[in-house]
């Protein structure tokens, strides 16, 4: 980094010295001029499956004085885990000598075929001791932003986030004060402590809303998708058809690639559903570059070939589905008994209808007319929605060869043991839950999944879901308010937002507003923990103004260990300890242990843990008593509540955590989705669903008979599509990519990594580049109405034409202009999903001297 | 919590070739098709071996049609798969010191500062060498690197006056002075001691293999056996002990042959001759 960058960091942490700039040379470590010779060996015979580490030399004899010219040197090793939003949540040796870290291992599990770390894990030494670490609580100096701080003592921290608490709660209401706490940290007790003091107090829970659209339409069709209702991760190696569909595991979540690895040695296929070509579309048998923002298209052709071709599993669909179900024309609505419960179906050996549990063999075509009701299939519906979808018809939209569809179509039939692994790259799209819809219903329609090899998504792992702390974090009784963070820029800016309102008046669960209303909801005070929030909301630059203006927000905390984009906008930052520096608890989707993870290395200056530092400001309000238990002894409390919800096998699994400080809940080679019964309103899979799922208010929905859509469907992405007006003034559209070197901001200052990724590069293809007068190198601004970001042109044929990629996670500092990467992105809600459209996104690209 | 106590040479700046075990002959095994190209293993190595900023023992190539190699800059080819969209290819090479058992590095040192263990491991006295680089020039493959000046490192050397204190990675690699060449030493401080070379450990790929030629049971004899692998320019004479399982798999589907890269005559890092057996 410059010297501007240098001393802005610097300025951040209040130091003299800021971050030390890499100096090296371009060429000295990089440049080589031998590559790969030729073949030396003998034909090859197959390749050897390798999947764990074997030892390969005999140990020494212990004890005993070391040889003549030989020392022994003592290390402590602790127990820690990387507790980041990689979901990888590694378990590390944290090697210590005399009482500093001095580098961190790969640390075995139990099964080894989870053994991981990575190049991020590998350099914790250079976050631990960053020059530039948060050191003791100060206050702003001057205006939000301007860089000047003076020291305060925790007290007097305290005091000020205390007396705004209650003065804000006496002026405007509790929840006028909010929380945010982040996915910067995945220890349970450093969420325990903001949650609980969110609960007790009433604040607002200022929430994520991000990564929940594919999920959210794989719940509609009652299969979850992606980590909530798959296998066990390693059992990918068991596959023998594995789709990556908007996923990079190689970068975004690498300790699965391994598994995958091993289905391909035993001969697997592994296709790679994406626009970009990433190193796991390197990988692939079979890659399928469709359009961004596409996929629902891609999916409903697919599902067009599965039920023109009858390649569906007719008994499952039959038994386990909503699809023999008799839908009403007039409604929508599921035809049902007098009783007004019971289903119907159409039993065609006796012409008319009975309970659809009780009918042999339903009909799923066909027009029937039931006491004057127009009522036909589901499954008829169905087929005709998805009869448009021919290949040919879907390849306008996602420019995917008809033949590619009807060969992935078929070899997906075709394959039981089908592994389909949804992640984000279809996510964050205003679409991106009819993509979780699309490939629910090919699951249903296939019965591909529930046994081993056979899977949509990774789960089976205990997952901070599945710990039994909510009934901790509220022992009042009373809870937080919960507000996505798309809706909180309107709160703050105004005081009132729009969301989707319970249609009672109170409980989501009896139904929700088709449309948005308008609620009064002032928000006058943030308190950020574990968040980087201005770095990575949508439209940052947007909100970023909001927060100059000190008319809106009374007062900004930041907890923190690093100086981020958010630590320079705060009125008030605290010092946060890293992970290894206290006790925690730790567990994870990726793999399915429960990790216990240790106080290694003492807070530098005066950083405290976030549970220790929320408890200060919960004693002074006079919630002390919920803050007297240690992290440790916390932790321990959660796993005796979590353990006990397990029933009979729960006190052998605590006493295993409480001697290994890792457990396992599942059982091993956990497959999910084994039952006939699913979580849905009917107990069947829903590719018909008579009623919407909404992300939020959690619990929500909206019934068909409201107008909104039963079935997968098609809605073009909400800009970045050629139908958009605005692509003629923004024709790129910009993909996020999630990069190797960071995981989202986390680590975005580790000198090793910088010097081989000093700096943003933003992936644009050649000829586009040609057009703009772009040359490989030049420093390029991404623009478009919300604003503008800096980055530097890698120019290949690499990236697609109409497209460009650019890594997130540098913070504003590094960049040439101080800008941002999320700068351009926008916040066009989508109430349905209340999901974060990152990737759905225009801008234009211009050359720009810096 | 554990305590662990290693065996160390006392000084590791000297000379050391006492190897625990004379009669093995190590080589690595890396499978490119496995290779993600994620630079775990040279962060690895930078860690382990307190490697200071700016120099690497360890790096990953993108195999590119441009033969001088890599820049990290934007104009150069780090991650830039060959060909045009959608017609593309992408693979990695990780490389390191190849332990040559014909090694020009140890021919040239007039200090014989560089020398060879019995057990195949090239290693760097740092109380002998002079900092000439002969070796960095003979070395046909650019694994060396060197201190054009003090070490420095994030979090800093506390004193390199004083072995015990502060320096990142293992107890035996303290600071290096300016002034001497270093290179991957296939982590001879664990191998001595029964342990694996840290890069092995930590790939996620599981793309990295570490064993005894010596011994035909060991995972990297078996592999040479039983697959097809290649080395960089072995025309060169110089034996080297890292082999390459090239890649199968580079362009999903569009453009799968970056193997014939590496056939084509025209190409500069290629051989002249295919040995077959």
């Amino acid at each position: 980094m410059d010297d501007q960058e240098r001393s802005g960091i610097a300025e951040a942490a209040g130091e003299d010295e800021g971050v030390l700039h890499a100096k090296f040379g371009r060429r000295a470590f990089l440049g080589t001029t031998a590559a790969v010779g030729t073949t030396v060996a003998v034909a090859s015979h197959g390749r050897l499956l390798r999947s764990t580490t074997k030892p390969v030399v005999r140990a020494l004899k212990p004890g005993g004085d070391p040889a003549p010219g030989l020392v022994r040197v003592k290390e402590q090793v602790f127990d820690d885990v990387c507790a980041n939003n990689c979901w990888q949540t590694c378990r590390i040796e944290a090697h210590v000598r005399d009482g500093r870290l001095v580098k961190t291992a790969m640390n075995p599990f139990p099964e080894t075929r989870y053994n991981r770390i990575c190049l991020r894990g590998l350099s914790h030494a250079q976050w631990v001791y960053h020059p530039a670490r948060l050191k003791f609580p100060m206050k702003r100096v001057g205006p939000r932003g301007s860089g000047n701080w003076r020291r305060v003592t925790w007290d007097e921290a305290v005091d000020t986030i205390a007396t705004s608490m209650t003065s804000i709660r006496g002026r405007y209401g509790s929840k006028a004060f909010a929380i945010v706490s982040g996915s910067g940290n995945y220890g349970s007790v450093a969420g325990y402590g903001p949650s609980l003091l969110a609960n007790v107090f009433e604040a607002t829970n200022i929430g994520l809303a991000v990564d929940e659209a594919v999920t959210l339409g794989g719940f509609q069709v009652g299969l979850g998708s992606s980590w909530l209702g798959g296998n066990e991760a390693l059992d990918m190696s068991n596959a023998d058809l594995l789709v990556m569909w908007g996923n990079n595991l190689t970068e975004a979540q690498v300790q699965g690639w391994h598994f995958v690895a091993d289905a391909k040695d035993r001969g697997a296929t592994l296709v790679v559903i994406d626009p970009n070509f990433s190193v796991t579309a390197s990988k692939a048998d079979k890659w399928i570059p469709l359009r961004p923002g596409s996929d629902p298209a891609f999916g409903l052709s697919v599902l067009n070939v599965l039920i023109g071709e009858k390649l569906y599993d007719e008994a499952f669909v039959v038994a386990h589905t909503t699809l023999p179900f008799l839908v009403r024309d007039d409604d929508g609505m599921f035809l049902r008994a007098v009783d007004g419960k019971t289903i119907l179906a159409w039993d065609p050996s006796t012409k008319s209808v009975g309970p659809a549990d009780s009918v042999a063999h339903p009909a799923l075509t066909g027009r029937y007319t039931v006491d004057g009701v127009a009522v036909r299939p589901a499954f008829a519906r169905l087929a005709e929605r998805v009869a448009t979808w021919t290949p040919e018809y879907a390849e306008q939209f996602t420019e995917v060869a008809p033949s590619d569809v009807r060969w992935f179509a078929r070899t997906y039939a075709a394959t039981k043991k089908s592994f389909i692994f949804p992640s984000m790259g279809i996510d964050r799209w205003n679409n991106g839950d009819l993509n979780g819809r699309a490939i629910a219903t090919m699951a249903a329609l296939t019965h591909n999944f529930g046994q081993p090899g056979a899977a949509i998504g990774i789960a089976g792992g205990a997952g901070m879901f599945m710990l039994a702390s909510a009934g901790m974090e509220a022992p009042t009784g009373t809870s937080a308010a919960s507000l996505p963070v798309m809706a909180a820029y309107q709160a703050i800016a105004t005081g009132k937002t729009k969301i989707l309102a319970p249609l009672d008046g109170k409980n989501p669960a009896n139904g929700v507003t088709k449309d948005p209303v308008e609620v009064d909801w002032p928000i006058k005070a943030i308190w950020f923990n574990k968040s980087n929030g201005i770095s990575n909301v949508q439209q940052s630059k947007r909100f970023l103004d909001l927060l100059k203006d000190e008319s809106k927000l009374e007062l900004v905390v930041v907890s923190d260990s690093m100086p981020t984009d958010t630590v320079r906008y705060a009125d008030l930052v605290l010092p946060t300890t890293h992970w290894f520096e206290n006790d925690d608890l730790v567990a994870t989707i990726t793999h399915p242990y429960v990790l216990r993870s240790e106080r290694a290395i003492d807070p530098p200056f005066e950083a405290k843990s976030d549970y220790a530092a929320f408890g200060l400001v919960a004693t002074k309000l006079g919630f002390g008593q919920y803050f007297t238990k240690s992290e440790a002894e916390v932790a321990d409390a959660i796993m005796v509540a979590s353990t006990a919800a397990l029933g009979s096998a729960g006190p052998s699994l605590l006493a295993t955590w409480r001697k290994t400080g890792v457990v396992r809940f599942t059982p091993p080679d956990y497959v999910g989705n084994t039952g006939s019964v699913f979580e849905t309103a009917t107990g069947r899979l829903a590719p018909y669903s008579e009623q919407i799922l909404v992300n939020y208010p959690a619990g929500g929905w909206i019934p068909v008979s409201a107008g909104v859509d039963p079935l997968p469907y098609w809605e073009p992405p909400i800009q970045a599509w050629s139908d958009n007006p605005l692509h003629k003034k923004y024709p790129l559209a910009l993909m996020y990519e999630h990069s190797r070197w960071r995981v989202h901001t986390t680590w975005f200052d580790q000198p090793w990594l910088r010097e081989v990724n000093p700096e943003p590069y933003v992936d644009i293809n050649t000829a586009d580049a040609k057009a703009r007068g772009i040359a490989p190198g030049d420093y390029v601004e991404l623009f478009n109405d919300n604003g503008k970001t800096i980055a530097r042109a890698r120019v290949s044929g690499k990236m697609r034409p109409g497209m460009v990629s650019l890594p997130k996670g540098f913070q504003r500092i590094q960049t040439k202009g101080d800008t941002g990467y999320s700068d351009v992105s926008h916040n066009w809600i989508n109430q349905r999903t209340m999901n974060g459209s990152y990737f759905d996104n225009l801008v234009d690209v211009r050359k720009v001297v810096v | 919590m554990k305590t662990t106590e290693l065996t160390y040479p006392a000084n590791p700046y000297g000379r050391h070739d006492e190897a625990t075990y004379p009669k093995a002959k190590w080589a690595m095994v890396i499978d490119q098709d496995r290779c993600i190209g994620c630079w775990s293993c040279s962060v690895a190595c930078k860690s382990n071996n307190n490697e200071p900023l700016g120099l690497w023992w360890n790096r990953i190539l993108t195999v590119a049609e441009d033969p001088t190699g890599l820049d990290v800059t934007a104009t150069g080819g780090i991650d830039e798969p060959v060909g045009e969209y959608p017609d593309l290819a992408l693979a990695y090479l990780p490389v390191n010191c190849f332990h040559c058992d014909n090694p020009p590095c140890t021919q040239v040192c007039p200090v014989a500062a560089t020398y060879q263990r019995e057990d195949g491991i090239v290693m760097v006295d740092w109380d002998r060498c002079i900092g000439c680089r002969y070796c960095l020039i003979a070395c046909p493959y650019n694994m060396r690197v060197f201190n054009w000046s003090v070490p420095e490192q994030v979090p800093a050397n506390a004193d390199p006056a004083n072995l015990d204190a502060y320096h990142v990675g293992d107890w035996a690699k303290p600071p290096r002075p300016k002034g001497v060449v270093e290179k991957c030493d296939f982590c001879y401080q664990r191998v001595d001691q029964g342990m694996q070379p840290f890069c092995i450990e930590v790939c996620p790929g599981r793309a990295r293999i570490f064993g005894d030629l010596n011994d035909p049971n060991s995972e990297v004899s078996q592999l040479l056996a039983h697959t097809s692998v290649t080395q960089v320019r072995p025309d060169f004479g110089t034996e080297p002990k890292v082999y390459y399982i090239p890649p199968k798999q580079t362009g999903g589907g569009a453009r799968t042959e970056i193997a014939p890269l590496f056939e084509d005559p025209e190409r500069r890092y290629l051989s002249g001759t295919v040995v077959e057996s």
